[in-house]
C-alpha cells in the first residue's frame, strides 16, 4: 500500500491543481520545469471544471483493479481553458457520448488500495448536468 | 428555543442526489411484498464510484457557488452521517480537501442516525452565533442501507445536502431559533460490526418519529408564539411519504405546505441528508419573506425543529447552483440484480 | 562507426505455451540464432523484455538469461513497453558500430499467459503514465482507442476503414506457421466482431502471447563467414510524451516520425526505396497513423493504403507480411527482435509462403506504449 503517493496526488485529484504559464498556456498536473525552462515560469493554477470530450472509449477488457465492473468508459476531456485531460466518465452510458459534447468535473471514488481498503477519490467526467 | 447572540441564517446551500433509481416494484418483484404497500415509488441508488464523501462534496460545492464564498473562508467541515466510509477517519478531512477550505478549520463527522446534519446544522449556529466564526459548512449525507427484503430495503436511500451558516446580513434564508428534543428510544440501531441496521416496525412510528418531531415542532412553534397558519412551507424528516404527511397534520400544517420540501416519493429516504434536501428544495422555489418550519428525526431518537425566513438574496442565489429538481430529473432506472451488484448485496 | 551486420536469427513459434518458461523460450530463441557460432565469441548480450519482473517475477534479466546460456558477458536488460525488443536490438548495433565489440546477441522475450487476462492488462498498462492514465484506469488497449475514435471523428471515417489492416495481417498469419493466428478473415467477420475498447473491436485488437527471438549481430570481420549477411543501414529512436493528453497533437506520432525520419537520412533512402515493412500494428490506427508519421500517407488518408492494396504481399508496400501483432500474434517486448526476424528471412529469400519479390530493403519500426518510444531499423541485403 503506497499511503505517501496517495496522499501527495490529493491536489491534483480533488482539485485539478495544475499550472499556468506566464504566456498563459495551462498544463496539468503541476509538475518540474523541463529542462530549459525557467523555474518560476509556471505558477499553481486551478484546472477549468467544464469542457466537452475530446475523445472516448468504453473498455470492455479491463485491468485486475477495475475488473469488477463491465464496461470502464475513458474519455480526453478538452478543459475551457484549453488544456487536455484524460479521465474517467461517470453518470453515463457509451450510447450517450458523442465528441464535442458538454462534460463536467466531479469528485468520485477511484476504488480501493491495499488490504484494509485505502479508499482513493480523484476527478471523473460526466455530461454536464441540464438544470 | 434557542436563538444566538448574533443573527445567523443560511447563506448558501446544495443538494446532490445521484443518478440512479430503483422502482420500489423492481424490489417488490423480488421480493414478492404486496403492491399495496409500497411506502415510495423509486428511491436513488449511488452508483459504483459514489459514497458519502463524494455526495458530501458535491453538495458541498453546489452550497459555496451559492455562498459566493472562498473555501477559504469556511471555519468549519462538519459532516453528518449513518455511512461514513471509515469507521475510523473523519470524512470531513477529505471533503474540506477537496472543497479547498483553509487548514485551520475544524472538521469532524456527526452521528445521529437521520438527523447527524442537523446536528451540524445546529452546532454551526452555535460558533457563528456566537462569534467564534464567520462560516459554518453543514452537511448530511447518506448512502444508506437495508437488509435485502427487509421493509427498510424499499426506502433505504442515497443523497446529500449541505448548508453553510453565516452572518443573518447574508443570508439567504435567517434562522430564527431552534429547539432539539431527544430520548433514549431504540427505535432503529446498528451496531459497528453489523453491516444492516435493525428497525423496529410499527415501533418506528408512535413513540419514536411522530413523538419527537410533532413534539419538537409544537414547542417551536409555541415558544415563537405562532401556528403552523404563519408559514408558507414546512420540511420534515421523511422516512417515506407517509410518515411527514402524517406528522404534518398533527403538528397543523396542510399537504400543500409540505409539497414543495417532500422528495421520499421519488428518492426514498435519504437519512441525514432526507430533511436537508427538502429544505434545498424549497429554497429552490420560496420567495423573499417566506416562513420555513424544519424538522428532522434521527432514530435513537430525536429531533432538531427550526424557522427560518427567506431573504431578498435567496432569488439571485438559487441560480448560482444546479436546482434540486435538476438531479431529480436526471434519473436512470436500474434492475434488481445491478443494485444488489452495485450496494455490495452479492456475497462472492 | 563500424558497419553492423545481422548473421543468425531464430524465433520461437508465438503460442501460449503454458507448458514453457520464460527461461527456456530465451534459450531456444538464443540457440537457434547462435546456432553453430562459437559462443565463446560473444561479448555482450541485449535482452529486450517488457514485462517480466511484473509477470514473470523476475528482473536482472541479462544476467538470469545469459548465466542460463553459459555466457559471461556483458548482459543488459533493456524496457521501453513494446519497444523493448527493438531497443535492445539499437543497444547491440551501438555495440558493434561503437567498435566496443564485433559479436552480440539480442534477444526478444516475452512470457505473458503466467497470469491471467486481467493482470495481463494491469502489467501492459504499465507502459502508460501512472499517475495520469493508468490509474483512471486506463488500458494500453484503451490507449490506442482513444486515438481511433478522435481519428474517426477528425477525419469522417468509419470503423471499417481500419479493417484492412487487419484482414491483411491474417492474410499473411496463414502463410507463416510461427504465428499465433493462422487463419483468414473477411470484412464480414471484422464488422461483426464484439467490442473491446470501443471502437477497437475484437478482430481489431492483437493478442498477447509467449515468444522469443534472437538475432546475432556481428562487425564486418565476422560477416565474411556469414553466408546471406543482412546488414543494418539506418537504427535510430526517438521518444515523446507518455500521457496522450499532454501531447500537442494526439493523432501525430512525434516519435515514430521522428525515429524514422533520422533512420532514412543515416541509411541516404528515400521512404519509395523501402520495398516492404513492420510496423507496431495491434490495431489498424497505430498501423495507419504510424505510416502517416513515416510520410508514406497524408494525415487521415493512411487507411486508403490498406483499401488500395498498397500493403499486400504483392502491394508496392507490404506491411506485415508475417502476420504483424494481430495474426502472429503480440509479443510485448520481444516484438521488435520478431519484426527483424522476419525481414531477415525476406531479405534472404526464405519467407516462404509469404516470400515477397525481390525484398532488397526493408524497414521495421516498432513503438512503446502508445507511441512514447519509436526505433526504427532499415536493413538491406549486404555485398560484403
Amino acid at each position: 500500500m503506497n499511503l505517501p503517493k496517495q496522499w501527495r496526488l490529493k491536489g491534483q485529484r480533488y482539485r485539478l491543481e495544475g499550472q499556468r504559464h506566464n504566456d498563459g498556456r495551462v498544463r496539468f498536473p503541476a509538475q518540474p520545469a523541463k529542462l530549459g525552462e525557467a523555474q518560476d515560469a509556471w505558477q499553481p493554477y486551478q484546472l477549468a471544471t467544464t469542457g466537452e470530450l475530446f475523445s472516448w472509449t468504453a473498455q470492455r477488457s479491463n485491468r485486475s483493479e477495475f475488473d469488477h465492473e463491465p464496461i470502464v468508459i475513458v474519455g480526453i476531456i478538452k478543459l475551457a481553458d484549453g488544456c487536455l485531460i484524460t479521465a474517467q466518465l461517470t453518470d453515463c452510458e457509451p450510447s450517450e457520448l458523442q465528441i464535442g459534447m458538454a462534460v463536467e468535473a466531479v469528485t468520485r471514488s477511484w476504488g480501493k488500495v491495499g488490504e484494509d481498503d485505502l479508499l482513493v477519490y480523484g476527478y471523473k467526467f460526466r455530461p454536464q448536468l441540464i438544470d | 428555543m434557542r436563538q444566538p447572540e448574533r443573527p445567523v441564517g443560511i447563506v448558501g446551500y446544495g443538494a446532490y442526489v445521484p443518478r440512479y433509481r430503483i422502482a420500489a416494484q423492481e424490489i417488490a418483484r423480488v421480493w414478492a411484498a404486496s403492491e399495496g404497500a409500497l411506502p415510495i415509488t423509486s428511491k436513488s441508488v449511488p452508483g459504483p464510484d459514489e459514497d458519502t464523501i463524494t455526495m458530501a462534496i458535491e453538495a458541498g460545492r453546489n452550497a459555496l457557488k451559492r455562498a459566493q464564498i472562498d473555501p477559504q473562508q469556511l471555519a468549519a467541515v462538519w459532516v453528518g452521517s449513518e455511512s461514513h466510509p471509515y469507521s475510523v477517519k473523519p470524512s470531513g478531512t477529505i471533503v474540506a480537501e477537496a472543497l479547498g477550505t483553509s487548514r485551520w478549520i475544524s472538521a469532524a463527522d456527526w452521528e445521529f442516525a437521520c438527523k447527524a446534519g442537523t446536528e451540524a446544522l445546529s452546532a454551526g449556529m452555535g460558533l457563528v452565533g456566537s462569534g467564534m466564526a464567520d462560516y459554518v459548512l453543514a452537511i448530511g449525507a447518506d448512502t444508506a442501507q437495508g437488509r435485502p427484503g427487509d421493509a427498510l430495503e424499499y426506502t433505504a436511500a442515497a443523497a446529500a445536502g449541505a448548508l453553510i451558516v453565516g452572518p443573518a446580513q447574508q443570508a439567504l434564508a435567517t434562522i430564527e431559533a431552534t429547539v432539539s428534543y431527544v430520548s433514549d428510544t431504540p427505535d432503529f440501531f446498528r451496531r459497528a460490526d453489523r453491516p444492516y441496521p435493525m428497525h423496529g416496525n410499527r415501533f418506528t412510528g408512535e413513540p419514536a418519529y411522530f413523538h419527537h418531531v410533532s413534539t419538537a415542532a409544537k414547542q417551536l412553534l409555541a415558544e415563537l408564539g405562532r401556528t403552523a397558519a404563519d408559514y408558507h412551507y414546512a420540511v420534515f424528516h421523511q422516512p417515506n411519504v407517509k410518515f411527514p404527511q402524517t406528522v404534518a397534520k398533527q403538528v397543523g400544517f396542510t399537504p400543500e405546505q409540505c409539497q414543495a420540501g417532500l422528495l421520499a416519493g421519488e428518492i426514498g429516504n435519504s437519512y441525514s441528508a432526507a430533511s436537508m434536501i427538502g429544505l434545498c428544495a424549497v429554497l429552490d422555489v420560496a420567495q423573499a419573506g417566506d416562513r420555513i418550519l424544519l424538522a428532522s428525526y434521527g432514530s435513537g431518537a430525536g429531533s432538531d425543529a427550526y424557522s427560518l425566513v427567506v431573504t431578498e438574496a435567496l432569488v439571485a442565489a438559487r441560480n448560482l447552483a444546479p436546482r434540486t429538481s435538476a438531479y431529480l430529473k436526471r434519473r436512470q432506472l436500474i434492475d434488481y440484480a445491478t443494485y444488489a451488484k452495485w450496494r455490495g448485496k452479492i456475497v462472492e | 562507426m563500424q558497419q553492423v551486420f545481422i548473421a543468425g536469427t531464430a524465433c520461437t513459434a508465438v503460442r501460449e505455451h503454458y507448458d514453457r518458461s520464460l527461461l527456456d523460450l530465451a534459450l531456444d530463441a538464443l540457440r537457434g540464432a547462435v546456432g553453430s557460432f562459437d559462443p565463446s565469441l560473444i561479448e555482450a548480450l541485449y535482452v529486450g523484455n517488457a514485462l517480466g519482473d511484473t509477470l514473470s517475477e523476475q528482473s536482472q534479466l541479462g544476467a538470469y538469461i545469459a548465466g542460463a546460456a553459459g555466457l559471461n558477458c556483458e548482459a543488459v536488460r533493456v524496457e521501453a513497453a513494446g519497444a523493448s525488443g527493438a531497443l535492445a536490438l539499437r543497444q547491440g548495433y551501438l555495440a558493434i558500430a561503437s567498435g566496443q565489440a564485433d559479436v552480440v546477441v539480442v534477444l526478444g522475450v516475452e512470457k505473458a499467459t503466467d497470469k491471467l487476462d486481467a493482470d495481463v492488462q494491469s502489467a501492459l498498462a504499465l507502459g502508460l503514465d501512472g499517475e495520469l492514465e493508468r490509474a483512471v484506469g486506463l488500458t494500453l488497449t484503451g490507449g490506442w482507442a482513444l486515438l481511433m475514435q478522435r481519428y474517426l471523428y477528425q477525419y469522417q471515417l468509419p470503423a471499417t476503414a481500419l479493417a484492412p489492416f487487419a484482414i491483411n495481417a491474417h492474410a499473411n498469419g496463414a502463410g507463416n506457421r510461427n504465428a499465433l493466428y493462422r487463419f483468414a478473415i473477411n470484412a464480414q467477420k471484422w464488422a461483426n466482431a464484439g467490442q473491446i475498447a470501443e471502437p477497437l473491436n475484437m478482430l481489431d485488437c492483437s493478442t498477447v502471447a509467449d515468444g522469443a527471438a534472437a538475432v546475432v549481430l556481428v562487425s564486418e570481420r565476422y560477416a565474411r563467414e556469414v553466408a546471406q549477411p543482412i546488414v543494418i543501414v539506418g537504427s535510430a529512436s526517438s521518444s515523446s510524451t507518455v500521457a496522450l493528453a499532454q501531447r500537442p497533437d494526439l493523432l501525430w506520432l512525434e516519435a515514430a516520425a521522428t525515429s524514422g525520419t533520422k533512420a532514412l537520412q543515416q541509411a541516404k533512402l528515400d521512404r519509395d526505396a523501402i520495398d516492404l515493412i513492420e510496423l507496431s500494428d495491434p490495431h489498424g490506427i497505430a498501423a495507419a497513423l504510424s505510416l502517416e508519421a513515416l510520410g508514406y500517407a497524408e494525415r487521415g488518408q493512411a487507411t486508403q493504403l490498406a483499401a488500395e492494396g498498397v500493403i499486400a504481399k504483392d502491394g508496392s508496400l507490404p506491411l506485415a507480411t508475417a502476420g504483424g501483432y494481430k495474426a502472429r500474434g503480440d509479443v510485448g517486448g520481444a516484438t521488435g527482435v520478431y519484426q527483424v526476424v522476419e525481414l531477415v528471412a525476406q531479405l534472404r529469400g526464405q519467407a516462404g509462403a509469404n516470400q515477397v519479390a525481390k525484398a532488397k530493403t526493408a524497414l521495421a519500426q516498432c513503438l512503446g506504449g502508445v507511441g512514447a518510444t519509436a526505433v526504427t531499423h532499415i536493413l538491406q541485403v549486404a555485398e560484403v
